[in-house]
């Protein structure tokens, strides 16, 4: 305060110092300079005055210089007569000059201000729409609209935004914020601000006894929420330039959230499609792959119990076969549904252990038994494959759903193809086929949940058994991808990573054991 | 061999279950019992006396590995377990707790019985016989010497080791815990790694094309078996 006074008290003291100088330092010239000369020197102080600070300091100059020229340079010197009467018409030029330049460079200095106040406005402005123009995420643009108003004006901000149910929540408030605030009252006052859609609290005609100003964060399509400011001295107010720029910060607030909700909403269409899509996909699986099998057991089965000895031996293990394979069929098929939805699920473990490539090839290869025995297969392992950590069981997994897909989509008595070679710190294993390509724009797409290529082999199946693949590999930390090779058929290829560290060295112990020789 | 009217004690909660190996247990002329929890399982044990055991891990009362545990506290019946594929981790415990093998859901009678037959044949103690016989391998116990077919394979000591085991436990399943503990002892109980490398050289010896191992087959996740 008293810094205050002080600052306001200078151009005064100042402006008489001046006068008093000039008073000193021109008398021993009064003779040489001559009265005319002198007078027009005390005009400087004045303009000085008046230029710096303004038509107050000037008039007290001008006053100052009057008087000092009529006592100390206007004979009789050292009082006032009724002749220095005409040095009244100096006076008023002193007077008339300190005004008219008091008033232009205050009006100049105002301007200055202002356009330097409105400089800041914009810079903040545009600082603000740069942080929040990319953000996607409600959260961090609610933070850096909090931040910027309380790095703009010396307060504190919170933003406050609908929940369900129309009540509104704190969603963003600035580092130094305290909890308290909004009050119960200023929330009651932030609902009524997001309900009018106009500003109140304090500083404004609306109730203006709580503490803290309320804008709403209005956009066409509506109020956002609201933008609750509260300055740190509560005894200082809002200016109105604070007020406008706040009201600003706002507006650019309220573009951001309904930005981001339209987005959120976008993408929440796109997954209802998505879902949908997958819904449907599901259905006509579920009505096609499951029905079919159970329409052939069902059928083999009343065959064989109504029978009454019509059938051959021959027949009725035909019969027998068709049930087999169509329980095996469902079984495999909701197998594949439950595999699918632990992986998306997230609660697949992976049971990792040291596993030698070719064992895994060879249990897979065993465990599809008959139908890929009847084909001519070749295996080429690298010879000195490490071994790798990955889950032996979902490993196999993979290699039994690309072998079984190389079985169905090539023609019968075609050669499959199966290989393992390390690649620098990576295992890669190859299934090839010799069959029908995959389209182009199928590549990525036969790894999508129940995406079937159109072939001209009638193949069941679920539409799940890449999908599985690509969730186990990717489990791994793998890739795993689909070729057309240049012989015609398709290859898929998975690489798996190899660990940096080493399985333990193997210790050889009992000695003096030799087996007989 | 042939255990023909041998006693089988079925113990699953599921009644389709129950009926399917009852008519094809009777079918293939074993005497059956049934048990639908752990608790009447165990008290039939020890009643009905059964020569062998079918534990289903999914009971509702007693965790199959309990019934495993206080079944093998004064009994030594071969016990096979009925197990689905999400049983993995439940069904190696029952295995190392002193269960016999397993047969996991579905499965093919055929394989359910050759499974039975191979444990009842090591319960009687069959298995001790000097030279043993798989196709074209032969493991000649006394002689320490395995034979492809007329041929002599030169095995390291490990490799021998874990031919004898595998054969002395012929047709039935082996954990990795098992394994190494028998061939490297309990401190190496966990390393599957040893017995990785150890399998792939024993194969590249014994199995005509170590791809399609004949014998020696990778029980996965479990262990080993031998046939």
């Amino acid at each position: 305060m008293s810094r205050f006074k002080s600052q306001a008290v200078t151009p005064y003291a100042v402006a008489l110092l001046m006068m008093a100088l000039l008073t000193a330092l021109a008398s021993p010239f009064k003779s040489i300079l001559g009265l005319v000369n002198i007078a027009m020197i005390y005009l400087l102080p004045v303009l000085f005055c008046a230029s710096k600070w303004g038509t107050g300091p000037a008039l007290v100059a001008a006053v100052a210089g009057v008087i000092t020229f009529d006592l100390f340079f206007v004979p009789p010197t050292l009082r006032f007569t009724v002749a220095d009467i005409r040095y009244l018409i100096s006076f008023a030029i002193f007077i008339v000059v300190g005004l008219i330049t008091g008033t232009l460079s205050t009006k100049l200095r105002k301007q200055v201000i202002r356009s330097q106040q409105r400089e800041a406005v914009v810079t903040a402005l545009y600082a603000l729409s740069r942080d929040i123009a990319a953000v996607p995420d409600l959260h961090s643009v609610l933070e850096s609209v909090a931040r910027k108003v309380t790095d703009t004006v010396e307060g504190e901000a919170v933003l406050l935004l609908p929940e369900t149910g129309g009540f509104l929540e704190v969603k963003g408030r600035s580092q130094y914020s305290k909890d308290d605030f909004p009050d119960e009252p200023g929330r009651r006052v932030a609902a009524w601000v997001f309900a009018h859609g106009q500003k109140a609290g304090y500083g404004t005609e609306t109730l203006g006894e709580v503490t803290g100003l309320y804008l709403p964060l209005l956009t066409e399509q509506g109020v956002q929420g609201v933008l609750a400011v509260r300055l740190n001295n509560p005894e200082s107010y809002f200016q109105p330039e604070q007020v406008r720029l706040l009201e600003a910060f706002a507006g650019l607030a309220a573009l951001a959230v309904n930005r981001i909700k339209l987005a959120e909403k976008t993408r929440e269409a796109e997954t209802l499609v998505e879902s949908e899509r997958l819904r449907t996909a599901l259905f006509n699986s579920l009505s096609h792959d499951l029905r079919t099998p159970l329409a052939s057991v069902i059928g083999a089965v009343t065959g064989l119990l109504e029978e009454g000895g019509v059938y051959s031996p021959a027949a009725r293990r035909d019969l027998l076969q068709t049930i087999q394979q169509g329980a095996i069929t469902m079984y495999r098929f909701i197998t594949n549904l439950l595999d699918m939805a632990r992986l998306e699920s997230g609660m697949l473990k992976l049971k990792k252990e040291w596993c030698d490539v070719q064992d895994i090839i060879g249990v897979a290869v065993g465990r599809l038994g008959e139908p890929l025995r009847s084909r001519p297969l070749r295996i080429d392992i690298q010879h000195d494959l490490p071994l790798i950590q990955v889950d032996f069981v979902l490993i196999e997994q993979v290699l039994i759903n690309l072998l079984d897909n190389a079985l169905k989509y090539s023609e019968c008595n075609s050669e499959i193809y199966v290989s393992a070679r390390q690649t620098e710190n990576r295992i890669q294993v190859a299934v090839t086929d010799i069959g029908s390509r995959i389209p182009e724009e199928d590549l990525e797409k036969i790894f999508d949940k129940f995406y079937r290529i159109i072939s001209p082999l009638q193949v069941s199946g679920t539409g799940l058994g890449l999908a599985i693949c690509k969730g186990i590999i990717e489990a791994h930390g793998g890739e795993i991808w689909a070729e057309n090779s240049s012989g015609g058929g398709a290859t898929i290829i998975f690489v798996l990573p190899l660990s940096d560290e080493l399985p333990g060295q193997i210790p050889e112990i009992k000695e003096g054991e030799v087996n007989g020789i | 061999m042939e255990f023909k009217g041998a006693r089988i004690l079925i113990v699953d909660d599921e009644a389709p279950i129950r009926k399917l190996l009852r008519v094809a247990l009777a079918g293939h002329g074993y005497e059956v019992a049934e048990a639908s929890s752990g608790q009447e399982g165990l008290n039939e044990a020890a009643v009905y006396r059964p020569d062998l055991i079918i534990l289903d891990l999914g009971l509702p009362d007693v965790e199959g590995l309990e019934v495993v545990q206080r079944l093998r506290e004064w009994s030594k019946v071969p016990v096979i377990i009925l197990s689905v594929r999400e049983q993995d981790y439940d069904k190696i415990a029952a295995l190392d707790a002193g269960a016999d093998d397993y047969v996991t859901k579905p499965f093919s009678m055929g394989e359910l019985l050759a499974r039975i037959r191979a444990a009842m044949r090591h319960a009687a103690g069959v298995g001790e016989e000097p030279v043993l016989s798989f196709g074209e391998l032969t493991v000649d116990l006394a002689h320490r010497r395995v034979l492809l077919g007329e041929k002599e394979i030169k095995l390291t000591p490990i490799e021998y080791d874990l031919m004898k085991n595998l054969a002395l436990h012929a047709g039935k399943v082996l954990t990795h815990k098992y394994l190494l503990r028998a061939i490297w002892g309990i401190t190496y109980e966990s390393e599957t790694h040893y017995l990785r490398v150890y399998i792939g050289q024993l194969r590249r010896k014994v199995e005509a094309d170590p791809s399609h191992p004949r014998h020696i087959i990778t029980e996965p996740g479990v262990g080993y078996r031998l046939l």
